[in-house]
């Protein structure tokens, strides 16, 4: 870029003023408030904008007298050709219009196109140096030179210095290794302070097991002790109850002892006043009884003076019996009589039946024959059937006789009608004869049949004939053609000697000479004609029987055997009529004999009979029912006679019996002897009523006695109870003697009052706590008071031991809730958390600078690799032209920024080192070779304002030369120094007038 | 109709720090500290007013390392609660309450029923006479990447069949990968109900069967936010009911604000105090992140001032608040960005600059002075990759504003 013309329309002093025609090396002259300066600021002003208001370090140029602020600039462009930039008063950098030579137009955006986004400082530390920029390097402290240097090589600002120094001032702040004043350091510090106290709280928490642990094992100590404890009280109150009862307990004791001396004690209840009441009463019992005894004796010897007799008085009745039956003694004797005639009489009826009957039986034998009525009937249908029979037979006999004559007739009858009959030989030949004769036609019919077969055959063979010679013939013509043929080939093979055919012409010509001849035999005539002759020959065997049969006279033949037949009924039906009365003749002879059966049964049954009724056997088979009653009459007789003698016999024992009875009573209570039957009843009949009244006294006094020994037997019944009652009161009480039951008595009394005694201590006793093992326990021991004292202070001690352990006990529990709610850990931690992300934010912070500063390093590190080598050989180069070669070498700081100079005897500078003229060229040296190195891009103008005052004439010379070399850039060259002017070209040189700018060609 | 009832709450993490605060005043720290507790009590609360039968902890109950001895001690505190009104609880523990931990052990109620490190079933007849099959396990050590879905076996004889697995789903990425399995396998168990718990971000996997994370029951950093809470299941034999029931008493929350339209700092403040209200919650707690998108404001001194003090005005008027919103984390990015290529132009070193920040990986290296401090190594973790590269960019923006900005 070149900037060709400059119009000024108001720009601090300079108003209304154009410059035109500038050259690539433009020297502006003029004298101090020329408005060199104000130029120079202008057209940065223009290109890169007025200094805002804000921007104090700049001034902003604007007229003071006039309005018009800003004016324009022509520049010719090396990529977009020429264009006009014009700048007036607007906005904060003024309002910018860019006309280009192609007719594009535009402000603020176009511009930065055209310089490359460049601004106002970078183009100023590149393009453009004065003469503060090379003091600037005087006042910089010395190490800070370099670095200046270093950041405007790089940056063409200090920026980078700038921000080096800054991260490095953030990151001070903010950390240092082993500093303790820095955030992070106080952070980390606090942090570090903070995860203790969690350390802690956490062990607390690893505690927590521990301490449930000690609580649980507290808590069964606490438990154990306070069982003890109870115990211990249980053995207090034991003990006071032992001695509030231990009296009682002596005392039952004693009295158990003495009951136990005592030991068991059996009396009855109320003993002693039992038997007390006992013996009261028995004593009266005694004096009665004696009393009764003794009129009981009275009594018995009285009665013994009044004793009737007895065994008499028994015999009262006997006797009384007797004594009546003496009246009836006369009239047994006179039935005696009656029935010893009543029984002659009998005897004399039985003699005469007997008689009758003529039985050789005795009286006896009478009695054992069955008369009863089964018998009686028998007999009577025994006597009845023979009777029958004898009918029955004449009758039969009478049938036999008539059947027999009818028989005998019809006999006669047959042997008539067999004399009549044809013999057997004689009839078969008759009906052979006749047979014959039907069998001739048949014979007829089976003749005519075969003719009729024969002729048929016969015509069959004619034809079969016929056809047959036809075909014979038409084979024959045939099988001549065929045999020719094979004789033709057989010459001609044999002609040509060819064997083989020669011999299939024979072989053909036998051949056909076998089927000819085979051929012409006809099988089926002769099968034919067989068949007609066998029928013929059938023919003629029927023939010859026809007319072997002779002809004889057949009807007469029959007619014989027709009435042969017809007497041969006759004779049949003849026959049956006598096999008819056979029958009946028959049946006549089987009753007759059935008749003798009956008749011989009948006659056993009747011997049987009259052998059961000791009946002879002719009296029985024709009397037997009159003998039979006769028999019963007999019976009844006998049975009359023998009851009229038992009844004779009774009679007599009566008699007997009355005579023997009196004569017994009275040689037993009669003094006298031999005395008749009366006089012995009447003196009886005395003495029976004088022991009557003996009786009733002593029966009298007897009901006396009696009364008083029912008496004395109940008085010794009560008396034995009594007794037995004092008897059983003595035994219970296991004594012998009264004396001894008193005795015992008063014991048991002793004893009952001592078990009441007992009772009442155990009553006493029975609602003690302590149980009798206990009280027992407690009798063998004796100090019971030390005990008890003792005791007490255990429970004290013990009681004193809980407490502490139930402090103990709740610390611990306290301790678990905190640790379990308190959560002094939770808030640790949760501060920790929240002081670790504080840090780490921190921290990140840090990161940010430091990476920054990292990042920043790690460029300018490979800025000097690359970039640099470059910038810096250029740098050389224009420092060793400046110096005429007296330094050669530029080098880098190897760590930081910053520069070393090498003097061409190899010594090493730092900057500050260098002469103030040297620093200058070094400065101008580096800022060149910076333009046409690293920013050979861009080819601004370069704007050198008065710079070179610290040089001599010669280093002059050298840097306008220098300056002159730099062809690609415009340079625009601000001075005030006269002498300088003859460096240059007059031509290139403009005059600023002092307050109006006026161009000198 | 049978019918159960029952909470189904996972990722209690009970007592754990809450991550990612730093000065806050002492009653939000109170707050803060005591919010997973408030959220148990809630969930045990759930359960009793809703007369569930029973309720499911599907693991993670405490935190790993930071079990404290409170977080068991008011655990079952609740427990006591549920036992009292004889509800049951079926728990196992995930990665961070393995049963491997060095850890005091507190002894539970009888009515809390904790599974093995196998796959075990528990039985349960409700009051209502309904049976239910509950599958399970404990982790017995941290880190379980078996598949132990395949020891899941589904036991005739139950009304109802529970699974409950910690574990994580095979294609989620972001976490570690414990226990895994996929919808498939626990769809083909044929259980009645998946309770599954590891993932803090409420999901539902499938709908029939249900399969369910329910997430955890209180966020504790700002990347876990929105509603957290519990489920109350209803299974009936035909369908089933699921209600979200909130119990986090604290909630984090994340807002992105466009701040281009305000133009000086009352207007900030202004637009920040409205976001703040909008995101308030009666009775509960907000801790918010709080993004300022593209605010451009021409004076760098109120820019300054927006950086420095907007935030502590803004907290300043939370801290007597029951229901606040606390701003945990506000981040500020201006409206005009520096264009790297333009930088790149400007000057070389600027390209260099870039491209070292583009190829810087040691990051570690840069760091050593402070985590080879032995405290520093001891207290600040090294950087997530992620969270380191957020740092250069940081660094960078450094930079740039140090080298270029005036």
């Amino acid at each position: 870029m070149k900037i060709l013309e400059l119009h000024i329309y108001g720009y601090g002093q300079l108003e209304n003023i154009e410059i035109t025609n500038l050259h690539d090396f433009q020297v502006f002259y003029g004298e101090n408030e020329a408005g060199k300066s104000t130029i120079m600021a202008f057209i940065h002003g223009i290109i890169f904008g007025f200094p805002t208001k804000q921007q104090t370090a700049e001034l902003r140029y604007e007229p003071k007298h006039s309005t018009k602020y800003g004016g324009k600039i022509k520049i010719f462009h090396e990529n977009y050709g020429g264009a006009v930039i014009e700048r007036v008063k607007g906005k904060a950098a003024g309002d910018v219009k860019v006309f280009m030579d192609n007719g594009k137009m535009g402000g603020e955006e176009l511009l930065k196109e055209l310089t490359a986004n460049f601004d106002k400082s970078l183009f100023q530390s590149i393009f453009s140096f004065n003469l503060q920029g090379l003091q600037n390097i005087h006042q910089m402290k010395s190490e800070e030179i370099g670095k200046f240097l270093f950041s405007a090589g790089t940056l063409g600002t200090e920026r980078l210095s700038q921000t080096e120094a800054i991260l490095q001032k953030e990151l001070d702040t903010r950390f240092k290794p082993s500093g303790k004043k820095p955030l992070l350091n106080e952070k980390l510090q606090a942090l570090h302070e903070i995860n203790k106290d969690l350390k802690i709280a956490e062990a607390k928490n690893r505690d927590y097991t521990i301490l449930v642990e000690k609580k649980e094992n507290l808590e069964q100590e606490m438990n154990e002790i306070n069982g003890s404890i109870q115990a211990i009280r249980k053995k207090i109150e034991n003990l006071n109850e032992w001695k509030r009862i231990e009296s009682i307990v002596k005392e039952e004791k004693w009295t158990k002892k003495e009951l136990r001396e005592l030991g068991e004690v059996e009396f009855p209840v109320r003993g002693i006043e039992r038997i007390e009441n006992l013996n009261q009463l028995i004593h009266p019992f005694n004096a009665e009884i004696h009393s009764l005894a003794e009129r009981i004796d009275q009594l018995k010897e009285e009665a013994a003076g009044i004793q009737p007799d007895e065994t008499f008085l028994k015999n009262e009745p006997a006797l009384l019996a007797l004594l009546e039956q003496v009246p009836l003694y006369d009239q047994l004797m006179q039935e005696k009589l009656q029935c010893e005639t009543k029984l002659l009489a009998l005897e004399e009826d039985l003699s005469i039946t007997r008689e009758k009957l003529h039985l050789n039986v005795d009286e006896e034998e009478i009695f054992s024959i069955n008369t009863n009525i089964y018998m009686k009937n028998q007999v009577e249908a025994v006597s009845r059937k023979n009777q029958k029979l004898k009918e029955v037979k004449e009758e039969l006999d009478h049938q036999y006789q008539e059947e027999k004559c009818i028989l005998e007739e019809l006999e006669k009858e047959v042997q008539l009608a067999v004399k009549q009959l044809l013999t057997k030989e004689e009839r078969l030949s008759l009906e052979e004869k006749v047979k014959i004769g039907n069998d001739k036609q048949s014979i007829e019919v089976e003749i005519r049949n075969l003719r009729d077969k024969i002729e048929f055959y016969q015509q069959v063979n004619e034809r079969d004939k016929e056809t047959a010679d036809r075909q014979g013939k038409q084979r024959k013509i045939q099988f001549l053609l065929f045999g020719m043929v094979l004789v033709a080939v057989t010459l001609f093979g044999s002609f040509l000697q060819q064997w083989f055919l020669a011999a299939l012409g024979i072989l053909g010509c036998v051949l056909v000479g076998i089927f000819m001849t085979r051929g012409t035999k006809v099988q089926k005539g002769i099968e034919v004609d067989q068949t007609i002759n066998r029928l013929r020959e059938k023919e003629e065997r029927l023939n010859q029987k026809l007319q072997s049969t002779k002809y004889m006279e057949i009807s007469t033949l029959e007619e014989q055997l027709l009435s042969d037949n017809q007497r041969r009924e006759e004779h049949r039906s003849l026959n049956l009529k006598i096999k008819h009365q056979q029958s009946h003749f028959d049946k006549v002879i089987a009753k007759l004999e059935q008749w003798e059966l009956e008749a011989a049964q009948n006659k056993e049954k009747l011997t049987s009979i009259s052998r059961e009724l000791k009946l002879p056997d002719y009296i029985a088979e024709s009397y037997l029912l009159e003998a039979f009653k006769l028999m019963e009459q007999s019976k009844s007789i006998s049975r009359e006679k023998k009851q009229l003698h038992s009844k004779l016999q009774h009679i007599v024992q009566q008699q007997e019996k009355i005579v023997q009875g009196l004569k017994s009573f009275s040689h037993l209570y009669l003094n006298e002897k031999g005395l008749d039957l009366y006089n012995e009843a009447y003196l009886l009949r005395n003495k029976l009523k004088e022991e009557h009244s003996k009786q009733i006294v002593s029966q009298e006094r007897q009901s006396k006695l009696s009364d008083l020994e029912a008496d004395l037997r109940q008085k010794t019944q009560a008396f034995k109870q009594l007794q037995s009652e004092y008897d059983k009161l003595i035994s219970s009480a296991k004594v012998l003697t009264e004396q001894q039951f008193y005795e015992l008595g008063a014991k048991a009394a002793r004893k009952e009052q001592l078990i009441e005694k007992m009772e009442s201590l155990q009553s006493q006793l029975q609602y003690s706590i302590l149980s009798e093992g206990e009280r027992d326990h407690f009798l063998e021991v004796h100090q019971s008071e030390e005990l008890l004292v003792e005791c007490n202070q255990h429970v004290l001690l013990l009681e004193g031991k809980l407490k502490n352990l139930q402090e103990n006990h709740a610390s611990i529990k306290y301790e678990i809730q905190v640790l379990e709610e308190g959560g002094v850990y939770s808030d640790i931690l949760h501060h920790y958390k929240q002081k670790k992300f504080e840090l780490e934010e921190a921290a990140k912070e840090w990161t940010v600078y430091r990476l920054a500063q990292d990042i920043l390093s790690a460029t300018i590190e490979k800025y000097k690799n690359i970039h640099l080598p470059r910038m810096i050989s250029k740098a050389e180069e224009y420092l060793s032209f400046l110096t005429d070669g007296n330094y050669q070498r530029i080098h880098l700081q190897t760590s930081g920024s910053g520069f070393l100079i090498e003097r061409n005897d190899y010594t090493i500078f730092e900057a500050n080192e260098l002469s103030q003229a040297t620093t200058e060229q070094l400065y101008v040296a580096i800022r060149l070779a910076f333009a046409v190195t690293v920013y050979e891009n861009y080819q601004f103008p370069i704007i050198i304002d008065d710079s070179f005052v610290n040089f001599d004439a010669k280093r002059t010379e050298k840097v306008l030369k220098l300056l002159k070399r730099m062809d690609r850039n415009q340079l625009l060259f601000f001075t005030c120094h006269k002498h300088l002017l003859s460096f240059f070209e007059r031509e290139n040189v403009l005059y600023l007038a002092k307050g109006a700018v006026q161009i000198i060609s | 109709m049978k019918k159960i009832s029952f909470i189904h709450a996972a990722d209690l993490h009970l007592d754990s720090p809450m991550v990612g605060l730093k000065h806050l005043p002492q009653n939000i720290f109170s707050r803060v500290k005591e919010s997973t507790f408030t959220a148990i009590k809630k969930v045990t609360a759930a359960a009793i007013q809703h007369q569930v039968d029973f309720v499911i902890l599907a693991g993670d109950l405490f935190d790993g390392e930071d079990r404290s001895l409170r977080a068991q001690s008011r655990f079952r505190t609740e427990m006591l609660k549920l036992a009292e009104k004889e509800i049951p609880v079926y728990v196992v523990h995930g990665n961070h309450d393995h049963l491997n931990g060095s850890w005091v052990h507190l002894d539970m109620p009888s009515n809390v029923h904790v599974f093995t490190s196998e796959v075990e079933t528990k039985v349960l007849h409700t009051q209502n006479g309904v049976s239910i099959h509950l599958y399970g396990f404990s982790y017995p050590t941290q880190h379980v990447y078996d598949r132990k879905i395949v020891d899941y076996q589904k036991k005739d004889g139950a009304d109802f069949h529970i699974g409950i697995l910690h574990g994580n789903e095979s294609t989620g990425v972001e976490h570690d990968n414990y226990a895994p399995f996929s919808v498939n396998e626990l769809q083909k168990k044929e259980f009645d109900y998946w309770a599954l718990g590891h993932i803090h971000k409420r999901a539902v996997l499938s709908e029939t069967p249900p399969i369910v994370y329910p997430g955890n029951i209180q966020g504790r950093h700002k990347k876990e936010t929105g509603r957290k809470g519990i489920y109350h299941v209803t299974l009936t034999e035909l369908d089933y009911k699921m209600d979200f029931l909130e119990t986090a008493d604290i909630i984090w929350e994340e807002i992105v604000v466009d701040a281009s339209s305000a133009n000086n700092f009352l207007e900030v403040l202004q637009l920040c105090q409205t976001t703040i209200n909008n995101a308030r919650r009666e009775q509960t707690g907000t801790l918010l992140s709080l993004f300022l998108k593209n605010l451009d404001l021409e004076d760098a001194r109120v820019q300054r001032s927006v950086k420095g003090e907007l935030l502590e005005i803004l907290l300043e008027d939370e801290k007597g608040e029951d229901s606040f919103v606390w701003v945990v984390d506000l981040t500020i990015t201006e409206g005009q960005q520096i264009d790297k290529e333009i930088l790149k132009k400007d000057a070389n070193f600027y390209a260099e600059l870039f491209e070292t920040i583009d190829h810087y990986d040691d990051v570690d290296h840069a760091l050593s002075s402070l985590y080879n401090h032995p405290l520093g190594r001891k207290y600040i973790e090294h950087l997530p990759i992620e969270e380191q590269k957020e740092l250069v960019m940081k660094a960078e923006k450094l930079l740039i504003e140090l080298l270029y900005q005036s």
